[in-house]
């Protein structure tokens, strides 16, 4: 008979974020690559490159592809849910780069950390962070779940 | 002139519930409102105004949570 192993809340940790849409617009037109660069790896600015409507497309560059800029704001408050649930204190330095929404089968949003992200979470013996994305009109919402052995 | 430059800024990008204007040097500027995105946003304003570039190792609370804090880091930056 197989045992189903349920988490204790010790063993789990949550962070969650919301964040306004038109904000990451607003910041894409005024900082451009510099916002695109410090938040995303390429990676992620690959997938959130596509066709959108033309209500959502504010490049001014016609050789640039077109963000989705839900993608991007989902994508933002992934990263500052993961980081409330690492919950770095106020003198750990984590780049938002160093923390990378990826996607997997069948579409479902992953996470992968590197460098002081990951080294924080082997700390807390965080072994895996489940990830869930949304966005609704003018506003992106994300939900992490780590989970440590402890 | 330097904390004048960083008050305008944490006045247009802030996006705080207070005034700019009324909060002290080290007041905590996540109590006073700014959210994350905010504090992308003042970081990215505040290179462009100093013309310098925020490190990784500086990406952390502590460098943004107050007027004191971030002029402490535009100086160490200026500083070489």
């Amino acid at each position: 008979m197989t045992t189903l192993s349920i988490p204790t809340a010790a063993q789990l940790r949550l962070g969650t974020d919301v964040v306004w849409i038109p904000s990451v617009r607003a910041s894409v037109q005024q900082f451009g690559a510099r916002y695109l660069r410090r938040l995303f790896t390429a990676q992620e600015l690959l997938y959130c490159q596509g066709q959108p409507s033309p209500a959502q497309s504010c490049s001014q560059d016609p050789t640039q592809a077109p963000l989705r800029y839900d993608s991007l704001a989902a994508r933002f408050a992934a990263k500052e849910a993961v980081l409330k649930l690492l919950r770095p204190d106020a003198h750990t330095a984590i780049p938002w780069t160093a923390i990378e929404v990826t996607r997997g089968a069948q579409g479902a949003p992953g996470v992968q950390l590197i460098g002081a992200a990951k080294a924080l979470a082997q700390a807390l013996g965080i072994h895996a962070i489940v990830l869930s994305l949304s966005h609704d009109n003018d506003y992106a919402v994300a939900t992490a779940i780590g989970f440590s052995a402890v | 002139m330097t904390k004048a430059a960083i008050r305008q800024i944490l006045k247009d990008q802030g996006r705080l519930s207070v005034d700019v204007s009324t909060l002290a040097d080290d007041a905590d500027l996540y109590q006073a409102g700014m959210t994350s995105h905010a504090s992308v946003n003042i970081m990215l304003a505040l290179e462009g105004e100093f013309d310098l570039e925020f490190p990784d190792r500086m990406l952390k609370r502590s460098v943004f949570e107050s007027v004191d804090a971030i002029h402490a880091a535009i100086t160490e930056l200026q500083a070489g």
